[in-house]
């Protein structure tokens, strides 16, 4: 490096560290900006977690949904059976399965209030859900009004958790409009899903369970489970499936599947874009403080800096300087805000039990965007520089 | 003879436009040679800033032709000046010492501008400076612990450690009492005169003056009498 790089790196990290105290205030509001952000990110994966949870869980090669699907959400519109029988007879097919969504409530026995739920529906001799606990218990279903209960359902289903861990049963009474008539879901088995943003807790039951409660006509199916023989093109088949089924239902390879889940969260939903908003705003509050620390340093520097350029430098140096500072700025706020990040996301993990977390490209991005904070405020405060004139220096 | 610093001839210059125009030099003829410790004195508004501003290549004048350091300033961009002015040392009312920074450090921070600087040899040259100061052994300390008159010391090595061609000096005494002002312009009349080069001090200071060759001074912007000292 040359000396008058080296020069500007070690004066603008002395200069820093000079004015730590002075620009304390500031510092800690880049650390919040930061930490603003890194804690929209870890939300934003929840949300995109938590919805993706059961289209992962699904046991699918290839899925079949209604023309007028839009995402697994409460109840999706139907697609007929028969289009997932005629699918049953492809080549390739190694079988298919129906799962039934639904939305819906049910009572709690201490607050005497509803809990929404979501009420899954399938064949409990099918393999339609890759949750190893899922395929231990799901024989249990058999018998009628029978359900698994998702134990990391939200903390309004902690009294029922708690029965079924003391009794190895727990009533769960649906909730109908006509009341008399509404009837009682016996817990025999948990498993792990977990909640979404929308819903506080998920039952899976028989589709002859969720037909007898709610009414739901088995041939109409929320979400059509092909699975492929081995070796069999999953592209190939769901081309050859869509052209059989065509008008009838929507054919999704799984990886088309789950990209147009998410996709539909991202861009579809007001909720990525709010998120999307939230972290741009985090880095606008984040420029303004980074800016408002080199502002301060400029401003207290300005006869120095004058000294420097009546030597020789060139204004790129001061530039220069404040551009490492920015930078110092950034790396040196990151560690506290990353601290902070975790320790918000996993307090707000625990209350929601929301899958709230940050990935290593997570907290790779939300530095290169501290980084870009730090250049666009350098930026504006390399403008400040033009203040510093050699010329006031003369008595 | 010694060689040409500064050359100046027919030189004019002013601020402003129109009716509100002020003229603050008129047709100046100056030469300066190295060795010489020139005292340039005048009331306020007299011109005497204007002129060091152009002999430390910090403006060009409107009128006439400044030749410096061999170099002819018309025509000069800014990074020419900025070249020019990396041979000429600046010694300034207050000192303005980065405070951030260790006495060693502000002396060092003078020659990393220069073409071809080397830390280690920089390093040794501004050890070496401090000393001829009167500052051996006080590197390390931060500026904010020497007195008045020590901050200067070090502004005057920071101006010479780069053995410049020609140092410019702005009241360099106006912010000390008379006996250190005193002492720290004869340590730059000596330390000039070890080195070679030529210093122009623009002054108040009528007790420094039996310490300098030649004394110009100035009024409304012309050069009205030029001395050389005894």
């Amino acid at each position: 490096m040359r000396p008058a790089l080296r020069f500007a790196a070690l004066l603008a990290f002395r200069q820093l560290r000079h004015r730590a105290l002075a620009s304390g205030a500031a510092l800690a509001g880049v650390a919040v900006a930061v930490m603003l952000m890194l804690v929209q990110v870890a939300f934003r994966n929840g949300l995109y977690d938590s919805a993706l949870a059961l289209p992962r869980a699904l046991a699918a090669d290839i899925v079949l949904v209604s023309p007028g699907y839009r995402a697994l959400t409460f109840s999706p519109p139907w697609l007929p059976r028969a289009a997932l029988r005629d699918a049953a007879g492809m080549p390739g097919v190694a079988e298919t399965a129906a799962l039934y969504a639904y939305s819906g409530q049910v009572r709690s026995r201490e607050t005497g209030g509803n809990l929404s739920v979501w009420l899954l529906g399938l064949d409990p001799a099918s393999r339609v859900l890759d949750l190893p606990e899922v395929a231990a218990a799901q024989r249990l279903l058999s018998v009628p009004d029978s359900a698994l209960l998702d134990r990391l359902s939200r903390q309004e289903f902690r009294a029922v958790l708690a029965r079924f861990a003391a009794e190895g049963l727990a009533r769960l009474p649906l909730y109908t409009p006509a009341a008399d008539l509404a009837p009682v879901l016996q817990v025999r088995g948990l498993f792990a899903l977990g909640p979404s943003f929308t819903i506080d807790g998920t039952l899976l039951v028989s589709d002859l369970t969720l037909h007898a409660a709610l009414g739901v006509p088995l041939d109409r199916v929320s979400i059509g489970l092909v699975r492929l023989r081995p070796g069999a093109d999953a592209g190939l088949v769901a081309a050859a499936l869509a052209a059989r089924v065509e008008g009838r239902a929507r054919v999704l390879t799984r990886d088309a599947f789950l990209a147009e889940e998410r996709g539909f969260y991202a861009r579809r939903t007001p909720i990525g874009l709010i998120f999307n908003t939230g972290l741009l705003v985090g880095v606008a509050v984040g420029v303004v403080f980074i800016l408002q620390v080199l502002n301060g340093l400029v401003d207290a520097n300005l006869p120095e800096y004058a000294v420097l350029l009546a030597q020789g430098y060139r204004p790129a140096f001061l530039a220069a300087v404040v551009a490492q500072a920015a930078v110092a700025v950034a790396l040196l706020t990151y560690p506290l805000a990353l601290g902070l990040a975790l320790l918000v996301t996993r307090v707000a993990a625990t209350a929601t039990r929301l899958p709230l977390g940050l990935h290593g490209a997570d907290m790779a991005a939300v530095l290169a965007l501290s980084l870009g904070m730090a250049a666009a405020a350098a930026g504006l405060a390399a403008l400040r520089l033009r203040r510093a004139d050699p010329l006031e220096l003369f008595a | 003879m010694s060689r040409a610093v500064a050359a100046l001839r027919g030189v004019g210059h002013g601020f402003g436009s129109g009716p509100r125009r002020r003229t603050v030099l008129r047709g100046i003829d100056l030469d300066l040679r190295a060795g010489e410790f020139v005292a340039l004195t005048g009331p306020s508004g007299s011109g005497k800033t204007t002129l060091l501003t152009l002999l430390g290549a910090l403006r060009v004048p409107e009128a006439g032709r400044v030749c410096l350091l061999g170099q002819d300033m018309a025509g000069l961009d800014a990074a020419g000046l900025a070249a020019l002015r990396r041979r000429i040392g600046f010694v300034f009312q207050r000192h303005h010492l980065l405070r951030s920074l260790s006495v060693l450090e502000n002396v060092e921070a003078a020659l990393h501008a220069l073409p071809g600087a080397e830390p280690r040899r920089d390093r040794a040259a501004a050890l070496a400076m401090l000393e001829a100061v009167g500052l051996g052994g006080r590197g390390a300390e931060p500026t904010a612990r020497l007195s008045g008159g020590e901050q200067q010391r070090v502004a005057v090595a920071r101006a010479l450690v780069r053995r410049p061609a020609l140092v410019l000096a702005d009241e360099p005494t106006a912010s000390l009492d008379g006996g250190t002002g005193r002492a720290v312009v004869a340590l730059l009349a000596d330390l000039a005169r070890s080195q070679g080069c030529a210093v122009v001090m623009g002054t108040h200071d009528e007790r420094c003056l039996d310490l300098v060759t030649r004394r110009l001074h100035m009024e409304d912007g012309m050069l009205r009498q030029t001395e050389q000292a005894a």
